[in-house]
């Protein structure tokens, strides 16, 4: 052991790592940009994680399709000789209508917002430290122009977080269930403003909640939950959740509203980064 | 003593980082490892132990190292901060094999286990205990502790593999 403290090797080993304190501490010091390293090696890893995100898409639609064979055998059996035409037909179809019922989502959203820049994207990878709270990455960086704060969209205008760190080919996207996250909301009924953010036992059961409610508030289960364009981060109006409770801040005299967030987080492969919007001011 | 070729260790180590990245996709790739009650198991850090114990301390930090990297691409936390423990823990590691214990299927439990519990716990405590964030207790107890317990269930055919493959390779 003391044979190797006092080797070459060992001091290589020392300044490998004050390479990378040094790299790390300048990294969360200039910018949440990815760290030198992580940015090269994101170039080469992202084409393949987006493969096997694909694949792993597949395998599920398999393990489904075997699951029921049995009784659809049996019914294609009866069928066989009267469809065999339209299969082909009804492949082409279903693919199709699952494509328009996908870019509808987002139509409507343009359709209302033409200001919006949108860029659409996949989810190719998931934080393995976070699966809590659903921390995901996508396909997507600054080459696509997606940059730091961007909204993150689902399902049409569910709000499904913001984009928290950018390489040249690929971003992590914080979601509303984090507890790191805060987002300014308000309730669209009532126009009280709040905070979005996580917890870990409401993130438990893919909730979250809304702080700074005074208890005067006129909030209760059912209202609505949207995004303020108050400090620029995020445009007026995406869709954060619905109100399932409200229940005093045990720290305060305010009240905290548990949110159901809107989006799906449990089933999440395609997103809409917000790129720029009127009145976006950035970090 | 008959000498293993260059070709041979050369061989072996391309099956190590291919067992690396392998296991690297399985772990961050949206359903492609089954999730338990909540929990993924930590196969990168399996892997950069197992290397360690049987290529020793240079390999284990070089693999640490790489797996340290692969895993800062999905995490949103410091950038850098899986490539200096893993580096560090597959430095350790190979040490211990090579100083203190034998390289049994004993001593890979004791290895890999305490490994990811020190993980989880220097996690835990820079961002979670540090930022304040409520229940991070049962946080602790509820997701870290049965991750560990995963992961050394995930150990046993990761050991067993990697050693049939290293007796056949220099056999």
């Amino acid at each position: 052991m003391r044979i190797f403290l006092r080797s070459r090797r060992f001091k290589i080993l020392l300044a490998v790592i004050a390479i990378l304190l040094v790299v790390m501490i300048l990294t969360i010091t200039i910018s949440r940009y990815a760290s030198p390293q992580s940015s090269f090696i994101s170039v080469i890893t992202t084409p393949v994680q987006r493969f096997t995100s694909f694949l792993s898409g597949k395998v599920g639609e398999i393990s489904d399709n075997f699951a029921n064979s049995e009784e659809i055998s049996a019914e294609n059996e009866e069928l066989k000789n009267r469809i065999a035409e339209l299969e082909n037909q009804l492949t082409d179809y279903e693919r199709m209508k699952q494509e328009n019922e996908y870019y509808k989502q987002f139509l409507d959203l343009k359709q209302e917002n033409a200001d919006f820049e949108l860029e659409e994207a996949n989810v190719i990878a998931r934080d393995p430290n976070e699966l809590l709270y659903r921390t995901f990455t996508i396909d997507k960086g600054s080459l696509n122009g997606v940059a730091q704060n961007d909204p993150v969209v689902a399902q049409g205008r569910y709000l499904v977080g913001y984009v928290y760190e950018v390489s040249p080919s690929q971003s992590t996207v914080m979601t509303v269930l984090n507890p790191n996250i805060s987002i300014s909301a308000v309730v669209n009924r009532t126009s009280d403003i709040g905070s979005i953010s996580g917890e870990v036992t409401l993130a438990e059961d893919g909730l979250c909640r809304m702080t700074g409610l005074s208890r005067s508030s006129g909030a209760a289960a059912g209202d609505r939950v949207v995004t303020t364009s108050l400090g620029g981060t995020f445009p007026d109006g995406l869709i954060i959740g619905t109100i399932t409770e409200i229940l005093p801040s045990g720290s305060d005299i305010s009240n905290y509203a548990v949110i159901e967030p809107s989006a799906d987080f449990d089933d999440l492969s395609f997103v809409m980064v917000i790129k720029g919007f009127e009145g976006q001011t950035g970090a | 003593m008959r000498r293993e070729s260059s070709s041979g260790s050369k061989f072996r180590y391309i099956a190590h980082c291919l067992l690396l990245l392998v296991c690297f996709l399985l772990e961050v790739t949206p359903g492609m490892f089954p999730v338990v009650f909540g929990v993924l198991p930590k196969l990168v850090i399996t892997v950069v132990i197992c290397v360690a114990m049987f290529e020793k301390d240079l390999a284990g930090a070089i693999f640490g190292l790489a797996g340290g990297l692969l895993l800062d691409l999905s995490s949103m936390q410091l950038p850098g901060f899986n490539a200096i423990i893993l580096l560090i823990m597959g430095c350790a590691a190979g040490l211990i094999v090579s100083n203190l214990l034998k390289n049994t299927f004993s001593s890979a439990i004791l290895l890999c286990g305490g490994a990811v519990l020190i993980y989880d716990i220097i996690y835990w405590l820079i961002f979670y205990v540090f930022r304040g964030i409520d229940h991070s207790l049962y946080y602790f107890a509820r997701y870290m502790l049965p991750n560990v317990l995963y992961t050394l269930i995930l150990l046993i055919p990761i050991y067993f593999i990697m050693r049939r493959f290293l007796k056949s390779a220099k056999a």
